[in-house]
């Protein structure tokens, strides 16, 4: 793992390195009749990176927004810094605003200015006062350049921008971990690269992440870890050098080579 | 290695010359546009002279004349037509915020999807099916004529009170399914994205659902100002002296239709700058749209 200095501003002070932040036990969902997660188990640690990767429909964006408790499980249980999510009785609310969510298409709200966009959680979720929430929201922005775009509405910004926003627009809850989903599939390739840097930076700050994602070689340079979904389930999991140069299983071998061909 | 220029190219033009393309004269120095309002003027000229004659030419010109257009007689009608107009105008100022208010709440109601609140939403489509498919005549005479005949006291009796209720029923039915319309319309991301963030479902959707959806309707809703404006008038029926009543009247009493023209003036004048509040307010939605090009 690469060293972290871990900064409070963006990531809340953390439990010891090795703890555990996220697990996922025997998780299954369906929708209908149609099974989406099978089986899922899978442990994140505290400040690891996971890359989720695996063909289109394969559940890697249903994992992440059953996490967000946007969608129910079936079976099995989440469980976050120790305390189950998904029991019966807990306020998915609650849950919600310590467990970050980036969508693919950004979501920014079109009729609120960037400053709005961002300040709206903290200040109707965390009961922060608008001037504090605003002063931290000016903080994050500048952090990221994109201060100057403060009082922008979303449809004046490029996709890039408004993605990385809306990553700050996450962040600006103090989630204890963030989920990226496929963030810059829907972005034009010059702007690809803004959006991963914020990723890269947000590593080095020590943010527990999961990202669902297509790039391949990005996934390889910032992942702690590759996991490999299959049909719903995990087919395969490890490190990005191993798992890039020597997978173990056909169906990874596969993908990759369909994958990789294809750049 | 260098492509040679096909020699039949022309000459890139001259910066003098490419700003002549991007400069942009004012509309009456465009010739497209002097051409085009030239042909609009002839066109409309053209048609206003033929309409005259055959107007003028029509046997019975003469008495319509008289009996829709004699200046003596919308000049004898004015002050009382004006007078009942009055009470139109106060109905509608009345009604209009009561609409918009009901109408959000009808809508809200209608859009619930908690199964403990059904008895709300079935209450509210329950009222909507009623209410837009019944003629608002029907439901002015019917609360009109019925109410007072309850004899419930502390219950108003006046016909005008009565009227404006009945008016405001109607109108919220109709406005209620504009404003569903308009939320409905908002993707539901938008609310996922809200949600994800820790918000309730009901501070999703005041804060982010709500106000885009209202921002959406704004010319259908005020299309249905001009709508309820022209509906006060129905309230005649059951006895209020408003502008119609008082044409009807001065009608009846001098054989002389002329006050009709003075009634529908009135209400004509005020419908205009609405109808132009609405097309210019749905031209700048269509161009917020068009961000990236036009196509």
């Amino acid at each position: 793992m690469s060293p972290i200095a871990p900064d409070p501003a963006v990531v809340p002070v953390a439990a010891p390195p090795s703890a555990t932040m996220l697990s996922y036990e025997g998780v299954y969902k369906a929708f209908g009749d149609h099974l989406v997660l099978k089986n899922v188990n899978l442990a994140v640690a505290n400040h690891e990176v996971i890359c989720l990767i695996g063909a289109s429909g394969c559940g890697k964006s249903t994992l992440l927004r059953c996490t967000n408790l946007l969608e129910p499980i079936q079976a099995g249980k989440i469980v976050l810094n120790g305390a189950e999510i998904t029991a019966p009785g807990v306020k998915a609310d609650q849950i919600r605003r310590r467990v970050g969510l980036v969508f693919q298409s950004y979501n920014l709200f079109p009729h609120m200015n960037v400053l709005k966009n961002i300040t709206l959680g903290p200040r109707k979720v965390l009961r922060i006062s608008r001037s504090e929430a605003e002063a931290e929201a000016e903080q994050l922005l500048e952090r990221f350049g994109l201060r100057d775009k403060l009082s922008e509405y979303p449809d004046r910004l490029s996709g890039g921008q408004q993605q990385r926003v809306a990553v700050v627009r996450a962040l600006a809850m103090r989630p204890e971990v963030l989920l990226l989903d496929e963030i810059t599939s829907a972005l034009d390739p010059e702007m690809v690269g803004e959006v991963l840097d914020i990723i890269v930076e947000l590593k080095g700050l020590g943010m527990t992440m999961m990202l669902a994602t297509h790039q391949m070689a990005f996934a390889r340079r910032i992942a702690d870890r590759i996991v490999f979904l299959d049909g719903g389930a995990i087919l395969e999991q490890g490190d990005p050098e191993t798992f890039f140069r020597h997978p173990r299983e056909e169906r990874t071998r596969q993908f990759l080579d369909r994958v990789m061909s294809s750049l | 290695m260098d492509i040679p220029a096909s020699p039949t190219a022309p000459a890139a033009l001259s910066a003098d010359e490419v700003s002549r393309i991007l400069r942009k004269p004012p509309l009456w120095r465009r010739p497209e546009v002097l051409r085009s309002t030239a042909i609009a003027l002839v066109s409309t000229v053209l048609l206003v002279l033929v309409l005259r004659w055959l107007l003028l030419r029509s046997a019975g010109w003469e008495s319509v004349q008289a009996a829709f257009f004699s200046r003596e007689d919308f000049k004898a009608a004015w002050p009382k037509v004006w007078d009942g107009f009055k009470l139109n105008v106060r109905i509608f100022m009345i009604a209009e915020p009561i609409v918009l208010l009901c109408g959000l709440l009808l809508a809200i109601m209608r859009g619930t999807r908690n199964p403990a609140l059904f008895p709300i939403r079935a209450l509210a489509i329950g009222f909507i099916d009623l209410f837009r498919g019944a003629p608002a005549l029907l439901v002015i005479l019917a609360l009109g004529f019925g109410m007072p005949g309850l004899r419930i006291a502390g219950l108003p009796s006046s016909p005008v009170f009565w009227g404006t209720v009945a008016v405001i029923i109607t109108s919220s039915a109709y406005t209620a399914e504009t404003f569903r319309a308009g939320i409905e319309s908002i993707h539901p991301s938008q609310r996922a994205a809200a949600r994800s963030l820790g918000l309730t479902g009901f501070q999703a959707f005041t804060t982010v659902v709500l106000p885009q959806g209202v921002r959406r309707v704004i010319p259908p809703l005020i299309s249905g100002f001009v709508g309820l404006q022209k509906e006060t008038s129905l309230v005649a029926v059951i006895g209020p002296l408003d502008a119609t009543r008082q044409a009807q009247i001065y009608a009846s009493l001098h054989f002389n239709y002329t006050s009709f023209l003075a009634a529908a003036l009135l209400f004509i004048l005020v419908t205009i700058p609405l109808a132009r509040l609405t097309d210019y307010l749905m031209e700048r939605t269509s161009r917020d749209r068009q961000v990236g090009g036009l196509v």
